[in-house]
């Protein structure tokens, strides 16, 4: 037992960033311009963050989006995205919607010993009014086996109504990537531009 | 035109595909000329031409005229396409392991990717990144780095040789150069070696360190009860010595047997770790009795929901639920009797935990629709199986299992449980309760939450990416049958009528043939009769078939979902009015 205790201690150590060595400071991020075609969104982009888009799976379901991955990772992503959920998406009925499956967990709980979720707050963005949800859950990742792996997860949404839709700008990343990627996404955030 | 020229003009088609696969661009001009280009291209392994030419109908339908060129061709674009895709995806450092599975299925020897150049030595995806994936970010390149166990990565720089005990075979020496010839599923059975005798070697297989750490946690538990002063001098002398398994089995039965003041939460703890007690042991008979006790149960139970009737639609005939181990997983379905296999362990866990005996559980019909309620997500995962594997057998075609059939399992499951945790108190309250002793309780809500929070579009992301990432996608698995159909398709245009002969009245028949994974077909064409490879050629070529099953199941779900939500759209919802 003490062994396996050891074992694990060791493991833990091992993948350590510490091991790596100091790491160099990190240079100012380079930000550029993005403009989704149809004029649903634009925004600035950091520009070493990898961009995502599938356009055929938008269309299919009328939601329109981005994904920004981090260059550097941990357990899951950090990733930003950036949705125009247009009136006639094929997943949430409107704004309201999106925010209470956003806002608890599916047994409607908002504090579980692996999911906090903090109350819907009322903000305003670039002009906009607007929703911030924020939470932190443990995510299993082999759901239909029994290996109980696991990530923690911090999250940090705002919700924006629009006349016609609303859109979502939403940040996810592990807990520990959290903080450190924060002040990208409010950038991202705030230059933020959609339809009113 | 003369030849010269319509050469120049196929080399400058392929060469812009080269740069950037002309989405637009391709569909112009002379098909024949760019079906030429996009040979030209995707032979150099050129991911983005393959794009197109999977995107050009125009095309696709002019290379038809030869069938088995245009399988060939087909095959080796849906492996390039399904490589950058899968490239694309958010890989880092955490999910090396992940990213490590899905590249072990894809390059290989006498894959398409291999026979492109991509493979079968791992190291070749590290050219082709450079070539075709200049700019993806640092971490990406060193998570492919890590995922094809480049020997820098697991044995370091200052040296090219590791030592290692093999079986019988004894002391044996793995030099670098050995290595680099390994392909990753060679790699992979080194390293599961390594992790016999070294645990560093564990940061390398996901399952085994977690299982680790379970064991550990229940470890530290175990010594939490030893020195908490609530076991007696007897109690702890009777532990004393014993293996770690006997230990927790022992404690279990002193829990049942006397008052020991531990917390509800370490009994709990060392409960579902150990080993069942005598009583709480469903022996076969009431194994068997149980599984047609919960037909009816479960049946009940998933009346009344959209999902539910849509699992129950999977048997006409009745559920046909049996209680029995499965390893390594709560349920499965099994396609030779076409019923449902719930998993005895995660049941009689839940029986330990609720004080259930074997015999109370057969005399108790509550009991048993807890049971039923408790199991019933999984009897909707499974019976998404079915439905695939049932519409397989109807349309007599090959249906390989990929990532498509997790996610519409794992949606279908999701809903089911968003459902009923709307409309079912007593299934809420059985599935909140046990999350603190049942990881299985938790991982169910855990489903049904993303699939919530997340709408259809997110939730096969999380899937693809998360769950499922060790599954090949349907078109990587189409590409890989393909390839190795249509290559041995070609060898017996030659062979000896006689010996065609022979292997066709006698090689492996169609119903055989569909039973087998990608992997079992793509290495047994040299023993499947030719009308059966035609056949399977044939239902590879057409993907939209199986696309446009899944899309419509999917379109279901999404529906269903959506009004759900719409009819609980005001119920407790947490949406402050827009006021700032």
């Amino acid at each position: 037992m003490k062994n396996a205790l050891l074992n694990l201690s060791l493991l833990a150590f091992m993948a350590s960033p510490s091991l790596a060595g100091a790491q160099p400071k990190a240079r100012a991020e380079q930000y550029k311009p993005y403009s989704m075609e149809g004029g649903h969104f634009s925004c600035l982009v950091p520009e070493s963050w990898e961009l995502k888009r599938d356009k055929d799976q938008d269309e299919e379901y009328k939601i329109y989006e981005i994904e920004l991955v981090a260059p550097k990772s941990a357990k899951a992503p950090i990733a930003i995205f950036i949705s125009y959920y247009s009136k006639d998406n094929e997943d949430f009925n409107d704004y309201r919607d999106y925010i209470k499956r956003n806002s608890r967990n599916v047994a409607g709980e908002t504090k579980t010993s692996r999911e906090n979720y903090a109350p819907v707050k009322n903000i305003r963005l670039n002009d906009r009014k607007g929703f911030e949800l924020s939470s932190e859950t443990l995510e299993f990742l082999h759901p239909e086996s029994k290996s109980d792996e696991s990530v923690a997860l911090k999250e940090k949404i705002y919700v924006l109504p629009a006349k016609s839709g609303f859109y979502v700008v939403r940040f996810s990343a592990p807990r520990e990537e959290f903080a450190p990627n924060l002040k990208v996404f409010e950038k991202v955030a705030r230059s933020f531009k959609g339809r009113p | 035109m003369s030849a010269a020229a319509r050469t120049a003009r196929i080399t400058a088609t392929a060469a812009v595909l080269l740069v950037c696969g002309l989405r637009a661009g391709a569909a112009e001009g002379d098909p024949a000329d760019r079906l030429a280009a996009y040979e030209l291209a995707i032979a150099s392994a050129n991911p983005a031409a393959a794009a197109a030419y999977l995107r050009d109908g125009e095309a696709r339908e002019l290379a038809q005229a030869d069938p088995r060129k245009s399988a060939e061709l087909l095959g080796k674009a849906e492996a390039l396409k399904d490589l950058k895709d899968l490239l694309n995806m958010d890989w880092d450092d955490a999910k090396v392991n992940q990213l490590n599975k899905s590249l072990a299925i894809r390059i290989d020897v006498e894959k398409p990717l291999s026979l492109l150049g991509v493979g079968p030595e791992p190291e070749k995806l590290l050219s082709w990144l450079v070539r075709y994936a200049p700019r993806y970010p640092a971490a990406k390149k060193a998570a492919v780095r890590k995922a094809i166990r480049q020997w820098e990565v697991v044995f370091g720089t200052m040296t090219d040789t590791r030592t290692m005990k093999w079986g019988q075979a004894g002391w044996q020496n793995i030099t670098k150069a050995n290595w680099e010839g390994m392909v990753l599923r060679e790699r992979n059975a080194v390293i599961e070696k390594l992790i016999a005798r070294d645990p560093s070697f564990l940061i390398y297989n996901d399952e085994r360190l977690a299982a680790e750490k379970d064991r550990v946690a229940v470890a530290a538990a175990l010594i939490q009860v030893k020195n908490s002063g609530a076991l007696s001098p007897a109690q702890l002398s009777q532990l004393s010595g014993k293996s770690f398994d006997d230990q927790l089995y022992l404690l279990g039965n002193m829990f049942d047997n006397s008052d020991i003041a531990v917390s509800q939460d370490l009994k709990n703890k060392i409960n579902s770790a150990r080993s069942s007690l005598p009583g709480e042991v469903l022996p076969y008979q009431q194994r068997q009795l149980l599984g047609g006790m919960l037909n009816t149960a479960v049946t009940k139970e998933l009346s009344g929901t959209q999902a539910g009737a849509r699992a129950l639609s999977a048997f006409p005939g009745g559920l046909k639920i049996t209680v029995a181990p499965v390893q390594g997983a709560y349920s499965r379905y099994d396609a030779s009797t076409g019923g449902i296999v719930l998993d005895s362990e995660t049941i009689q866990q839940y029986m330990r935990v609720k004080g259930y005996t074997a015999d109370s559980l057969m005399r108790s019909p509550e009991q048993v629709a807890e049971i039923a309620k408790y199991m019933s997500p999984a009897v909707v995962y499974e019976s998404a199986h079915k439905m695939q594997a049932d519409w397989a057998v109807s349309r007599g075609i090959y249906l390989p299992q990929v990532q498509e059939n997790e996610i519409e399992a794992m949606s279908l499951e999701g809903l089911y449980t968003t459902e009923k945790m709307q409309k079912d108190r007593k299934f809420k309250d059985i599935l909140t309760s046990s999350r603190e002793f049942s990881s299985y309780a938790a991982k169910k809500m855990d489903v049904g939450t993303q699939y919530q929070k997340r709408g259809s579009k997110g939730f096969a992301i999380t899937v693809r990416q998360l769950y499922s990432a060790g599954l090949p996608s349907l078109s990587t698995a189409a590409a890989h049958v393909l390839g190795a159909v249509t290559s041995e398709l070609e060898r017996r245009e030659t062979m000896p009528a006689a010996e065609k002969s022979a292997l066709d009245s006698g090689g492996l028949s169609l119903s055989e043939t569909l039973e087998m994974s990608p992997e079992e077909l793509a290495y047994s064409v040299k023993e499947i009769q030719t009308p059966v490879l035609v056949k399977i050629q044939g239902d590879l070529s057409n993907l939209g078939t199986y696309r446009s099953r899944y899309a419509a199941s999917d379109r279901q779900g999404r529906k269903s979902l959506k009004a759900l939500e719409r009819g609980t759209a005001s119920a407790g919802a947490a949406v402050p009015p827009l006021t700032i």
